[in-house]
């Protein structure tokens, strides 16, 4: 089982309920978005990203 | 207490048993992993204390109680190692007076840890400013490396001390004044921008409790802002929520990579990350 870190975060109530929308939207879960959306940002400031 | 002779011997692992002088009440094999890897990578730092109880005067199969080290001691199980080291007291000890030993020992250590992980971590923790990082590498628990940090905060933080006294001075409680040193740290980990720590202070001493959580929050949110910017915010609003993230190790390198680019930590990345998302999204 691959390791995994945790993070918290402070979202308003809207932001939470945008986040769940869109995760409903792609049908997949919040984290999953939260990872998709974190890497978009790795990949857009040109840092290579070392998938395991 | 009279003081009592103690011999440092190895002793057979199987002969030891433990619950009789036993001051904890935390299971014992909670974290343990770390414990284990630790003693693994290192082998045994402090030896752990026994004594003869009125249960091991009775049975064939142990000979020691443990007073201290009871931690240790099921590591080295885990681990199938036979003998351990440990100081040993060849008298036979009541409940009461195991006891005493065993919440003398634990204070010691207690206050004697907090330094001494200090010192351990800290290059390490300068360089990576992850305690979870920090927990892993020197195989302590994390949360002894989060009391470590904490009680060390002002000494280790340039500055920290006059701004934690600052803060003081303006009636703000210890607690919010260590989170404003935290919230103020510059980007190289260890000082702190003592113009902008005051500024909030000065907020911070005006408003109320309520309004001082929210700007704690506000500004923990947004560390690289300014405080009229949280205070801004906190007005605005609004009430946060936590939200915690997991993200696969995969992400380590890239995310410092990007913080150390950013000037900004891992958790404003992952933020800025969402919220952009949403606003592509127009949801936001």
């Amino acid at each position: 089982m691959k390791m995994k870190k945790k993070f918290e975060i402070l979202l308003t109530e809207d932001e939470e309920y945008a986040l769940y929308q869109l995760a409903e939207k792609l049908d997949i879960e919040i984290n999953d978005l939260i990872s998709e959306a974190i890497l978009t940002k790795i990949r857009n400031n040109d840092i290579k990203f070392k998938d395991s | 207490m009279t003081k009592k002779k103690f011999v440092s011997k190895e002793v057979d692992v199987d002969k030891i048993t433990t619950g009789a002088f036993q001051v904890r009440d935390k299971n014992p094999s909670k974290n343990i992993e770390p414990l284990c890897a630790g003693i693994k990578n290192m082998g045994l730092l402090q030896p752990i204390g026994l004594a003869k109880s009125e249960q091991t005067e009775k049975s064939d199969k142990y000979d020691y109680e443990i007073l201290w080290g009871q931690r240790r001691h099921l590591a080295f199980k885990r681990l199938g190692m036979k003998k351990i080291p440990a100081l040993v007291l060849d008298e036979v000890l009541t409940k009461a007076q195991g006891k005493k030993y065993a919440i003398q020992e634990n204070i010691i250590r207690e206050d004697m840890s907090r330094s001494d992980i200090w010192n351990t971590i800290r290059e390490f923790y300068i360089e990576f400013d992850d305690p979870a990082k920090c927990a892993d590498e020197f195989g302590i628990p994390l949360p002894l490396v989060k009391d470590a940090l904490k009680a060390n905060l002002l000494e280790r933080i340039k500055g920290g001390k006059e701004l934690f006294d600052f803060a003081l001075s303006l009636d703000i409680p210890k607690q919010t004044a260590f989170k404003v040193i935290d919230i103020v740290k510059n980007p190289d980990n260890v000082s702190v921008n003592t113009k902008k720590g005051q500024s909030f202070c000065k907020i911070l001493s005006t408003e109320s409790t309520t309004m001082r959580n929210k700007l704690i929050a506000a500004a923990k949110r947004t560390p690289s802002g300014e405080p009229k910017g949280w205070l801004t915010q906190a007005k605005a609003e609004k009430n946060y929520k936590k939200r915690t993230v997991e993200l696969e190790e995969s992400f380590d390198d890239a995310l410092k990579t990007l913080s150390d680019k950013l000037g900004s930590s891992p958790e404003d990345i992952i933020l800025e990350s969402v919220l952009e998302k949403l606003e592509s999204e127009e949801l936001i």
